[in-house]
């Protein structure tokens, strides 16, 4: 039996040394901030605003609100940044404020729902897929990619806001169920079960186009 | 073209990774950071609201907190009057053995409540409970302790009539058990 690390085991090594210094970066920030440099905030808002934004968006289905909330978040997090001790990542707390005030939005709105999508870019893997789902439907692929995507986010749109919370987190954004727990506030347990019972109602209505 | 074999299979993991290139471009972003910007520098300057200070943290346990306290407080207050009037009748004299010879429930059936109220004894000093024997409607006969006060009567049953013992004050402690297993008499 060996006793070196795998070579797979390497990438996620990286991958949290990326993040923990990224979180000490933060806090050096959050600690100007806190110590009246309010310039300094701009810079955690160029840092974080494109995955906040993808967040709220893709609980929201809706660009114009995503865009309205994402500020708001922000903002929010400017105001009561005195009030962020560090005992969580930065990004952590900046995303819990992100998903609350996104789903109070949900909850306040929940009979007035549009779509307004953003315009897919077609990017490395994510072009074969779509070029695998054209050669199998026989279909343009414009034409496909506009159907996938109000597809998606019909489905999306069907899961309850806590089921859709942990699904964007994880599957689209990519944080660990760690994080995902720390930001909805749950186990991570319950984490699992949320997303292991949304993959299923999305399987179920996304049927058309899997495999 | 590519063959069947080299094409990614269709996942939902796949499918919701396309949502990752869902974004908008870079004008967006420029437009968003002046819009935030006025709305910081208006979070600035903008004077906390009326409802942002009463629902502060401080202001939330004291809005919870102060009714609490002054419940204890009024409970606080009302106890020892309280006390102070029947604590001389429970624990001014050792109880003496109870004279079972003295015991004479006499029925008075049929009376007028307010004919039994004139009745009630007026020698006592301070609040203390006396066994009535109290004939309902159904003309069943119930003993029952009942508070008398030299002033007030406070815990009087009504709706029913009274029949009233004999027992002195000084030696009454028979206990509602004992009346109710008529105990004693």
């Amino acid at each position: 039996m060996s006793l070196t690390k795998p070579v797979d085991s390497a990438v996620p090594f990286e991958a949290d040394n990326a993040k923990d210094t990224a979180a000490s970066t933060d806090a050096a920030v959050v600690q100007r901030v806190q110590n009246g440099d309010v310039a300094a905030f701009d810079i955690l808002v160029r840092k974080y605003r494109e995955r906040l934004y993808g967040i709220i968006y893709n609980l929201t289905s809706n660009r114009e609100d995503a865009a309205d909330l994402t500020q708001e978040a922000f903002i929010k997090a400017f105001s009561s940044i005195n009030r962020f001790k560090g005992k969580s990542a930065f990004f952590t707390w900046l995303y819990r404020i992100g998903v609350n005030t996104a789903l109070s939005h949900m909850k306040r709105n929940r009979f007035r729902r549009f779509f307004s999508l953003e315009h897919i870019q077609e990017e490395g893997s994510n072009a074969q897929v779509l070029e695998t789902l054209a050669a199998k439907h026989k279909s343009e692929k414009g034409a496909l990619l506009s159907e996938l995507q109000e597809k998606l986010n019909e489905a999306m749109q069907k899961l309850s806001p806590k089921h859709r919370t942990v699904v964007v987190l994880f599957e689209i954004e990519g944080l660990s169920h760690q994080e995902i727990a720390d930001i909805v506030g749950c186990s991570v347990g319950t984490v699992r079960s949320r997303l292991h019972y949304a993959k299923q109602q999305l399987q179920a209505d996304l049927k058309h186009f899997i495999d | 073209m590519a063959s069947r074999k080299d094409r990614p299979d269709v996942t939902l993991e796949a499918l919701l990774k396309l949502k990752r290139n869902e974004r908008p471009g870079g004008e967006f972003w420029d437009s968003f950071e002046q819009d935030f910007q006025r709305r910081r520098l208006h979070a600035l300057v903008e004077k906390p609201a009326f409802s942002d200070f009463f629902w502060s943290p401080a202001m939330k346990t004291l809005a919870i907190g102060l009714p609490a306290l002054m419940m204890v407080a009024l409970a606080v207050v009302w106890t020892p009057g309280e006390l102070a009037t029947t604590k001389p009748s429970l624990a001014g004299n050792a109880a003496p053995a109870l004279d079972t010879g003295s015991l004479q429930v006499t029925e008075v059936a049929a009376k007028p409540q307010t004919e039994v109220l004139k009745e009630m004894p007026t020698n006592l000093s301070s609040s203390q409970f006396v066994v009535d024997a109290i004939q309902d409607s159904s003309s069943s006969m119930n003993f029952r302790k009942v508070l008398y006060t030299p002033a007030i009567r406070l815990s009087a049953p009504s709706g029913a009539f009274y029949v009233r013992d004999n027992m002195s004050s000084s030696n009454y402690r028979v206990t509602t058990a004992d009346a109710k297993l008529g105990r004693n008499f």
